[in-house]
């Protein structure tokens, strides 16, 4: 089973992506409301993905990737950026980074599944 | 699996449901501290680190209203978000569109809350009991046990905010304290209220008194329960419980039966949203008690279950003639036609395969609800009369019965029968005897309420389940239809000048029979003593016909020289089975009453004052003289006169008296009130 976890400082989207990949998908969720938090959960658990937010306080996601990154027990976990940013220059830097992927908030719930498996290239188990 | 989507897509969608609503239910508090932040900025006080705040707030949000279907939201989120994002202070136009947005937002949300609620609220309410009382110490009381009972109690002690909740439709059962009101009338009007705001749900009185003319009169005024206030508080709930599920017949009760959780809460999330009742049940073993308890209306079985299936469930339904009727639709994934043949085979009305189709459940099971429904409404109305017909009748009258075990209560059982029917046909046409039956049903249903039963019994044949009456009280009832029936034309008899009159029977449960079963031939024996001793009478059960010379032990004797009275009297009293015996002169009644070993006696003596020879008081004299008294009870009847008449007859041993004038309802009390009393 497909092992995520979810790191962003909005609840309600911790809950209504663990619902949507739990349900649709089958895959299962863990949630972090903080980037420290995420950290230590990434490290200790090595999910098979990470969906993170970007704009959170104390410590955003880009510092959050960039520990992930430095660190080989997280190094090589695919990362895709869960944001509500929508500028230009915002977008020209995240594809720098090395990410999996990234998906714009707002999201619609019933094509996350896909768009998520799209972006790993994960087969559907749906 | 690949055919487990549909299901999955249905606990995905109620569980998105929930993270919405919490999600929205949390946005009124977002929302308010953005009015803040423009408040602040309107007025040029806003402070860079409650600015970098508000951009984060407006930034989630942003990135959340439109995932949780507020799009709207997200636009106007998103341009807060951009107004807060510059290091400047706003400008006086920036500040006000801020603050525009923020008010769009919050409609926005509430508008959404708003829609929120009602879908909650069709999930058919726990049972929601209202009290009316004075008393805390009865609330603290009732209120554990009906928590007990998973009800929740409204307390109240103010008319008005008990007719708003009851006008919320929330609440299923009302209870109102008559003594601990204010004052019994408030109670009564009250109930009056509360009766006509909601015709099913069921205002009852919990009260510490207990008389015929108090059962009367809250029935009167539309009470559907007297409940006594001595019961332990656990009965009263109970009692409250099982009324209001009998007067809620309207909302459909589907009862499913699966061991898979998620199924159970499929089911009742789709069904919840049509207005049905789910019961649900995740253990085959408890199906019996489960059915009794709750009666539903449908039954859903899944197929293949732990311990017993479901065929087996169904066979077993079918075998039981009260649960033989209800529809069973059968759950399941596999679906071939061996299987579908076994399914039908058992008895099964439908299947539903799995996974489930919110749609296609829906439909199938409101097909299956609307057909028994009607099937149920003519098996259940009388088409002629439109009373109750003999099988619901005896159902509620089993129930009334329970009842009335529980309350140490009696419930009375009353046959009519109209007198020459046949006759009637013979000469009228049967319409014309159809028409009769149709104002007697009609002058039933009239004279008695939702806490009794009427019903058409057979041809010409009525019954009425009188709750909480004695024979006695019921005799009197009855008595009541019977003298106003006398009265109401017919269409197409009135013209004949035809005096149409019934024969009523009346027997009482525990006393007269142990069981509903015994208590409708005794009822049904003492209607046939009043067809053969003519007709036109109403009669108790154990009344045994004798003429009044040879008669020794009477109810009531009749010591009155006013011929036009004692006629009136002695006709309205046999009418109600009171074996009655008149005295022109006293002189006559005193041979017969008087003396160590009186030729008769009675209970009741009903002595004229004036009477012709010794007067009545004289009369009273002797008989308390020679002891006569200790068995009999005297009623005085008094004229307006210069002597303290009253004084001296209750100085001389009376128990009672009647002033002049007085009706023939007044006099039937006061014989009533010495006999039992």
């Amino acid at each position: 089973m497909r092992r995520v976890l979810i790191i962003d400082d909005e609840a309600a989207i911790r809950e209504i992506v663990a619902v949507v990949l739990e349900t649709f998908a089958g895959w299962s969720v863990e949630g972090c409301a903080s980037g420290k938090e995420g950290l230590e959960a990434a490290k200790a658990n090595a999910p098979d993905a990470i969906l993170l937010d970007v704009t959170m306080p104390d410590m955003d996601g880009i510092a959050v990737l960039r520990q992930l990154q430095r660190d080989v027990a997280t190094t090589s976990i695919p990362v895709i950026f869960l944001t509500a940013k929508v500028q230009a220059a915002d977008l020209k830097q995240f594809a720098s980074l090395g990410l999996a992927g990234v998906i714009h908030k707002p999201f619609d719930p019933c094509k996350l599944t896909a768009v998520v498996a799209e972006t790993l290239g994960w087969q559907a188990e749906v | 699996m690949k055919g487990e989507a549909p299901l999955m897509d249905m606990r995905a969608e109620s569980a998105m449901r929930d993270v919405r609503e919490k999600f929205i239910a949390g946005l009124r508090q977002r929302i308010e501290f953005l009015e803040s932040v423009a408040v602040c900025s309107v007025e040029e006080r806003l402070n860079e680190a409650v600015r970098r705040q508000a951009w984060r707030e407006a930034h989630q949000l942003a990135g959340t209203l439109e995932t949780f279907g507020l799009a709207p939201g997200t636009r106007f989120a998103r341009e807060m978000e951009e107004l807060l994002q510059g290091e400047m202070e706003l400008s006086p136009a920036q500040s006000l569109r801020l603050s525009q947005l923020t008010v769009a937002l919050r409609l926005l949300a509430a508008r959404e809350a708003d829609e929120q609620t009602p879908a909650r609220e069709t999930v058919p309410p726990a049972f929601n009991f209202l009290l009316y009382s004075a008393d805390e110490d009865l609330h603290g009381r009732l209120a554990i046990e009906a928590a007990a009972a998973g009800a929740a109690l409204h307390f109240t002690c103010d008319p008005g905010s008990a007719k708003s909740l009851m006008a919320t439709g929330r609440i299923a059962g009302a209870l109102i304290d008559l003594e601990a009101s204010d004052s019994r009338e408030t109670g009564l009007r009250l109930l009056k209220d509360l009766s006509g705001l909601a015709r099913s749900v069921p205002v009852c009185v919990l009260t510490r008194r207990d008389s015929f003319t108090d059962r009367v009169e809250v029935a009167a005024c539309g009470g559907k329960g007297f409940i006594p206030a001595a019961l332990p508080a656990g009965e009263i709930i109970d009692v409250l419980a099982g009324i209001a599920r009998r007067c809620r017949p309207d909302a459909s009760r589907v009862l499913v039966v699966d061991d898979d959780a998620a199924i159970l809460g499929v089911v009742t999330s789709i069904l919840a949203s049509c207005d049905i009742q789910t019961l649900t049940l995740s253990s085959p073993l408890q199906f019996w008690d489960a059915l009794e308890l709750h009666r539903p209306d449908l039954v859903m079985l899944d197929v293949d279950m732990p311990d017993v299936n479901g065929i087996d469930l169904c066979q077993v339904m079918r075998n039981e003639p009260r649960w033989a009727q209800v529809p069973v639709l059968f759950l399941t994934h596999i679906t071939d036609k061996s299987t579908i043949q076994r399914l039908f085979a058992s008895g099964a009305d439908d299947y539903v395969a799995k996974p489930i189709v919110g749609p296609e459940l829906v439909t199938r099971i409101q097909n299956r609800l609307e057909r028994s429904r009607m099937l149920r409404d003519l098996r259940d109305t009388d088409l002629l009369t439109g009373v109750w017909s003999r099988r619901r009748a005896t159902a509620v009258l089993n129930d009334l019965a329970a009842l009335s075990l529980r309350l140490g209560q009696p419930l009375s059982l009353a046959f009519l029968d109209v007198d020459s029917l046949a006759e009637i046909n013979r000469e009228y046409g049967h319409g014309s005897g159809d028409r009769v039956l149709q104002s007697l049903a009609s002058l039933l249903q009239k004279h008695f309420h939702s806490q009794d039963v009427v019903g058409r019994w057979c041809g010409e044949q009525f019954v009425v389940g009188m709750a909480g009456m004695s024979r006695y009280d019921g005799v009197q009832r009855i008595a009541d239809v019977l003298a106003e029936f006398r009265e109401t034309p017919v269409t197409g008899l009135a013209e004949s000048g035809r005096v149409i009159t019934f024969s009523a029977g009346i027997a009482q449960f525990p006393e007269d029979a142990g069981s509903l079963e015994a208590l409708v031939p005794a009822a049904v024996e003492a209607l046939s003593r009043a067809r053969e001793s003519g007709g036109n009478k109403v009669l108790p059960f154990g009344w045994k016909p004798a003429s009044s010379s040879t008669l020794t032990s009477l109810d009531v004797v009749l010591v009155t020289g006013d011929e036009l009275q004692s006629v009136l009297l002695q006709d309205e009293l046999e009418r109600r089975g009171y074996r009655i015996r008149v005295f022109p002169n006293a002189n006559a009644a005193e041979s017969l009453l008087a003396g160590s070993h009186p030729a008769l006696t009675a209970k009741v003596a009903l002595l004229d004052v004036d009477t012709p020879g010794r007067d009545g008081i004289a009369l009273l004299r002797r008989l308390a003289w020679d002891g006569i008294l200790r068995k009999t009870r005297a009623i005085v009847i008094t004229s307006p006169t210069v002597r303290n008449d009253v004084a001296e007859a209750i100085e001389a041993g009376a128990f009672d008296y009647i002033a002049r004038p007085f009706g023939v309802p007044v006099v039937i009390n006061h014989i009533r009130r010495a006999m039992e009393g």
